[in-house]
């Protein structure tokens, strides 16, 4: 599976939602699924999926799909 | 002797680990903070929490999972570690006795995690009452400490049950080199009466109550995040039915009076908006308190103004003075609010009182809170941004917890 597609399935399985809506503009708070309890949620299924142990900044900077690549890539994982 | 003061507890019920008792405790020592086993068994509970999809819909569960990642317990260890004196290395201090408090069904986890973190061997009673969050948090903690990987672990935290009853508190504290006491001045003026060895010291949380600070203009400015800003406001206040020690009770709007009633005309129907997500959470009995609440307050002259809301859920009261309600009105919960004016920080000193604790705020800087703390010395432990009140920390009531639940050793040759 590559890195994009693990992405998508940790946020729609963590959200709850269709994998079809994960597109790279879908941002924090913008769906009711994706709130502050889903933010942490999120955090800790990227971290465990990606191997990854992700800084307090970067938690409040990954704002969207699209950020969450951006920091990821921090992290050395590829996209 | 503990041996044989603690194996008589036969009405003490260990619920965690699951087959254990009291009996061996006294075989363990303290041991140095960060060993890691227990950050390894705290990150696993961590990760199982996260995953647990009954868990989610228990926002408490999902931030106490959060502040237990592996990378929180990575950031506490290394600012444990360089805040220590030069010359001294930190041990825990022992046996840990913990008294969970009722009202905020985690705390009882974050205190059990910090003590066995900070090298103790640790005992928590939690209290009888039903909570779904608390059997969940057992159930997960029980699987995780069952892995013969954890066995060193497990054999050194105990989370119990017993009815109120003297002959186990005193056993208790008379083995314990730590007692910390969650649960207000009751909690904490009853089990004071039993008697700590010489060498132990308690540790105690009592009544507190919190209130936000918003600055008008910083509000004012505000146009389209107004929405979010009611919605930090909202979980801090909401959570718990408004009835944990940092939940916002008072709120005063910093500024000038034009200004202040502006921010509180804009903020009021947004809050009143958020809060609809809380109505499955609240009873009709806390509509009628908090209903009395606001006309005890009108008779006595508390407060002049009953805001229209629109709704059951969000109570303001207005109040032409700056002061304290009494604190039965204070502490009705359940959306309940009293407003007011405050001109400027000055004003907020002679408000607060040795219970004030928390203030969430928004609009006003760092610099300028700690300015205020440094000139004033006002009674406050805490200073957050709006949506952080209910948000733990290791700085707790004025105690660094992680420095009070080890001791240090002086080495200086």
């Amino acid at each position: 599976m590559s890195n994009t597609d693990k992405l998508i399935l940790t946020f729609a399985r963590t959200l709850q939602i269709e994998p079809s809506r994960i597109t790279d503009d879908l941002s924090y708070n913008a769906i009711a699924e994706w709130d502050s309890v889903g933010h942490m949620s999120l955090i800790a299924a990227l971290e465990e999926a990606f191997g990854v142990m992700l800084d307090t900044d970067d938690i409040i900077d990954l704002s969207s799909v699209a950020q969450a690549k951006t920091i990821l890539a921090k992290y050395d994982v590829t996209f | 002797m503990l041996r044989t003061t603690l194996s008589n507890l036969e009405r003490v019920e260990v619920i965690c680990p699951i087959g254990t008792d009291l009996a061996n405790l006294n075989d363990l020592k303290a041991t140095a903070p960060f060993a890691p086993a227990v950050k390894t068994m705290v990150t696993v509970f961590s990760r199982r929490l996260a995953q647990d999809p009954t868990a989610r819909i228990f926002p408490e569960i999902v931030a106490l999972a959060h502040w237990l990642r592996p990378r929180a317990i990575l950031d506490l260890e290394e600012a444990f570690r360089s805040e220590l004196p030069q010359g001294t290395v930190a041990l825990g201090r022992g046996l840990a006795l913990h008294f969970a408090p009722g009202n905020v069904d985690t705390i009882f986890l974050y205190s059990a995690m910090l003590s066995i973190l900070a090298g103790n061997v640790t005992v928590v009673r939690v209290s009888s009452r039903e909570s779904a969050q608390i059997e969940l948090l057992l159930q997960v903690l029980n699987n995780v400490l069952t892995d013969p990987e954890f066995a060193t672990v497990a054999a050194r935290i105990r989370i119990v049950r017993y009815p109120r009853e003297a002959a186990i508190t005193t056993a208790l504290s008379s083995v314990c080199d730590l007692r910390v006491i969650w649960g207000g001045d009751a909690s904490v003026r009853e089990i004071r009466t039993f008697s700590l060895p010489p060498r132990a010291r308690d540790l105690t949380f009592p009544n507190r109550w919190s209130l936000s600070v918003i600055d008008a203009d910083a509000l004012n400015a505000q146009d389209t995040d107004l929405a979010a800003i009611a919605r930090a406001f909202a979980n801090d206040a909401y959570w718990f039915g408004q009835m944990a020690c940092s939940s916002p009770r008072l709120v005063l709007w910093l500024g000038d009076a034009n200004a202040a009633q502006t921010a509180a005309r804009r903020f009021w129907p947004e809050v009143q908006h958020q809060a609809q997500s809380f109505a499955h959470a609240t009873q009709a009995v806390q509509s009628v308190d908090k209903l009395v609440a606001q006309c005890t307050a009108a008779i006595n002259g508390t407060a002049q103004h009953i805001r229209d809301t629109g709704s059951n859920l969000l109570s303001v009261a207005g109040m032409d003075q700056l002061q304290l309600p009494d604190i039965e009105l204070l502490h009705v919960g359940g959306g309940l609010f009293w407003e007011a004016h405050l001109p400027t920080l000055s004003d907020l000193t002679p408000l607060l009182d040795l219970r004030s604790q928390t203030i969430s705020s928004f609009g006003i800087t760092e610099s300028v809170w700690s300015d205020w703390v440094q000139t004033e010395a006002p009674q406050i432990d805490r200073i957050v941004p709006l949506g952080q009140a209910l948000e733990f920390d290791t700085i707790w009531d004025g105690h660094d917890l992680l420095r009070d639940f080890t001791k240090l050793v002086a080495i200086r040759c």
